[in-house]
């Protein structure tokens, strides 16, 4: 149970495409990220799976059976919402219980007197107050039930959100950017907090995010949307290791993946970029572009920046390679330094403030301004690009100076 | 404040932050006075006047000749056995108008809260009725009930099973109704404007949550709308309660109070009395009891109010 598919969905709104002919798998237990900037349908895609709205085309398959048209409540999903969408003048404990006694409502609950009876089961019923009980205890929530949700805090109030999620047991979750209206330190502290969740009950968790490190911290598989199309499913690690297109690669990791224009000489086994040599080796799907013009990708934590002393260095192993530049800025992020560098190749009419490479840093500081050379580090992984598609054409292996100690 | 004023003449140097503060308060005060004025010059004079008018015998020929009567006014008022019959109508009316009024408010309300093709140029015809003259209105609904010309009766004698005319306005049984409908007419879109706006004031998101939940459309009315809009519900109750207490125009030009008094309501009677019977110290005895009706209706909002608040809260 819980396995969600997406055959062909698309959603028009009036003249615009929120999503394209959309197909996906969600396997049951599994923890998928869709991710992707505002307005890329990713929430739409979520809506469309919860039945709070339906496809133009397509259809919508859990567990083997089309919802594509049923309603929300026939789906036995829960959905956490950003804005927590706690009933306000019910309590904690009743906010919990609302699904278990809509569950149990009978048409004559509606004669005034009557309906009182099932409210109190929120009370009197075993099953009831067991559901309600284990999920405030999973949550820390437990003296929290008697209150109302105008009286919690954003932590709490989310905390309840997914505890009446939780009670149903539904066959998968769909959370709609749960942890954006928390702060920096509470939204970490939830992010374990939902991990846990989706570890102890093992249903299927479909989570919606513009956050890449919520992406790359919680999910199993990761779907990068783009103006309603996917751009990349995969685990994060390859989804960050290899980008299926320029896109993937800037939008996923902090910095960016640094990505300028170069060639790839297969035969030289060398990558030229901003007027410098890196040698590198073919890895996978790389002998093809051999010989052409390519978009070169390079993460920041895989190239190394050394003292440019002179048109012609001749410093142990980087000799003639890598690209110069100056150093232009300094970032510190405690355990690392991030310096970011401005080619002196670089095509001028690329930004307004220049191409900026950012490089990982781990040796001596240097000053700003500081002629540098730039080159990969030894069994760096160096993505390449079609320059016209924008889309990956394979990876090689970076054969320059060693990786530091440690690394 | 008291600490610092004391403290001020044992330091020599700089008393003055206090001293400004201190005559900041007059100043204040000084800022208010106009409106204070106004307000007891328009509220509280009309208000005492009234009151005094009610302890004399003044007539309306010779308002300055009244002398003072004691409580003769209330007494007289308390025996006469008509009393009971015009609270009784005053309280049909209330009720009727006021619970009319918001259920086809909120229907109308509910219906313009679905988004739909013209729902702006609905809600601006909605807006005609509340904002026509009472006057107008009226003398429209004469024509429209009058028993043997009025568009109502023909209108009606189309259904199958009505094929009688019916005196409206001149049947003690029928009047009340006719003025209620007339009321309903005019008042509804009042609720219903300030109802849209509070039935758009609750998230969506809540109403998708209820989905979820598995409640049907009933339960998500029942609790999320109802939740939602009940502190403008009971704003407009309040409202609307008063202002049937005090309406006149619109009785008082389709029915006069009558027939046989079935459309009397306090106001009605305090109109009659005051300026028909010319008795304009027992007519403020009745405005008077008029009064401590609007009085009691708004400490029943406030304590219904606050008890709303209590259980619920804002809404968060």
């Amino acid at each position: 149970m819980g396995k969600i598919e997406i055959k062909g969905v698309t959603r028009r709104f009036g003249a615009t495409t929120a999503l394209d002919a959309v197909d996906l798998v969600a396997e049951d237990g599994e923890f998928l990220v869709l991710l992707g900037p505002s307005g890329c349908g990713k929430s739409t895609l979520l809506r469309l799976i919860a039945g709070l709205d339906t496809p133009t085309d397509g259809r919508v398959v859990v567990d083997g059976t089309d919802v594509t048209g049923a309603s929300p409540g026939d789906r036995d999903l829960a959905v956490v919402f950003q804005s927590y969408a706690l009933y306000p003048h019910m309590t904690v404990r009743r906010n919990l219980a609302f699904p278990l006694l809509m569950d149990d409502f009978r048409w004559w609950h509606h004669i005034p007197g009557l309906g009182s009876a099932l409210y109190r089961r929120e009370r009197t019923d075993p099953e009831v107050t067991e559901r309600v009980d284990a999920a405030a205890e999973m949550l820390a929530i437990t003296e929290l039930l008697d209150r109302h949700p105008r009286t919690l805090s954003g932590g709490q109030r989310q905390r309840v959100a997914l505890g009446r999620a939780l009670v149903r047991d539904p066959v998968a979750f769909l959370m709609d950017e749960p942890l954006s209206n928390l702060d920096a330190k509470l939204r970490a502290e939830t992010r374990y907090e939902i991990l846990a969740l989706h570890q102890r009950t093992g249903r299927t968790v479909v989570y919606v995010t513009h956050d890449q490190v919520e992406a790359m911290t919680m999910g199993t598989r990761v779907v990068v949307l783009r103006d309603g199309r996917i751009q990349q499913v995969g685990p994060p690690g390859e989804i960050y290791r290899d980008p299926a297109n320029v896109f993937v690669a800037r939008f996923l990791g902090n910095p960016p993946m640094n990505i300028g224009p170069g060639t790839w000489d297969a035969a030289g086994e060398t990558v030229t970029l901003w007027g410098g040599a890196l040698p590198c080796r073919a890895a996978d799907g790389a002998a093809g572009p051999a010989g052409r013009d390519v978009l070169v990708g390079l993460r920041a934590e895989d190239m190394a920046l050394v003292p440019d002393t002179g048109p012609a260095v001749e410093d142990g192993d980087l000799a003639g390679q890598g690209f110069r530049a100056t150093i232009e800025l300094y970032e510190e992020i405690g355990h690392e330094t991030l310096v970011a560098v401005t080619p002196l190749a670089a095509d001028p009419v690329v930004g307004v403030r220049g191409t900026r490479v950012f490089v990982r840093h781990t040796g001596a500081p240097l000053p700003l301004g500081a002629a540098v050379r730039v080159t990969v580090r030894d069994g760096a992984r160096v993505s390449l690009f079609d320059p016209a598609s924008e889309e990956r054409l394979g990876a090689l292996v970076g054969c320059g100076i060693s990786p530091v100690a440690g690394r | 404040m008291t600490a610092t004023v004391e403290a001020a003449p044992a330091a020599p140097a700089p008393p003055a932050p206090p001293a400004v503060r201190r005559r900041g308060g007059g100043f204040g005060l000084a800022l208010v006075a106009p409106a204070v004025v106004l307000l007891l010059l328009v509220q509280a004079y009309p208000l005492v006047e009234g009151l005094r008018l009610s302890f004399t015998n003044t007539a309306l020929a010779r308002p300055r000749a009244g002398t003072f009567a004691g409580l003769d006014n209330y007494a007289e008022l308390f025996a006469d056995p008509r009393l009971g019959k015009i609270l009784w109508v005053t309280l049909v009316y209330t009720v009727a108008s006021v619970v009319g009024s918001l259920v086809i408010g909120l229907v109308a309300a509910l219906v313009m809260n679905v988004g739909f093709r013209g729902r702006g140029l609905l809600r601006s015809i909605l807006t005609v009725p509340w904002a026509a003259p009472g006057v107008a209105t009226a003398l429209v609904f004469i024509w429209m009930l009058d028993s043997q010309y009025g568009v109502t009766n023909w209108a009606l004698t189309l259904l199958p099973f009505v094929d009688e005319y019916q005196r409206w306005l001149n049947d003690p049984s029928l009047a009340m109704p006719a003025v209620v409908a007339v009321t309903v007419w005019k008042v509804f879109p009042f609720a219903a404007i300030a109802l849209l706006a509070a039935l758009q004031a609750i998230p969506e998101e809540l109403h998708e949550a209820a989905k979820i939940d598995r409640a049907s459309g009933l339960n998500r009315f029942r609790q999320v709308t109802m939740p939602g809009i009940a502190p403008v519900v009971l704003t407009l109750a309040l409202f609307l309660t008063i202002w049937s207490f005090r309406r006149f125009e619109i009785i008082w030009l389709l029915t006069g109070g009558g027939p046989v008094d079935a459309t009397n309501t306090l106001m009605i009677d305090l109109y009659r009395e005051s300026f028909k019977n010319r008795q304009l110290g027992y007519g403020s005895a009745i405005g008077m009891v008029g009064l401590v009706l609007s009085v009691l209706a708004s400490v029943v909002y406030f304590v219904t109010s606050r008890r709303l608040t209590r259980r619920y809260g804002g809404v968060s």
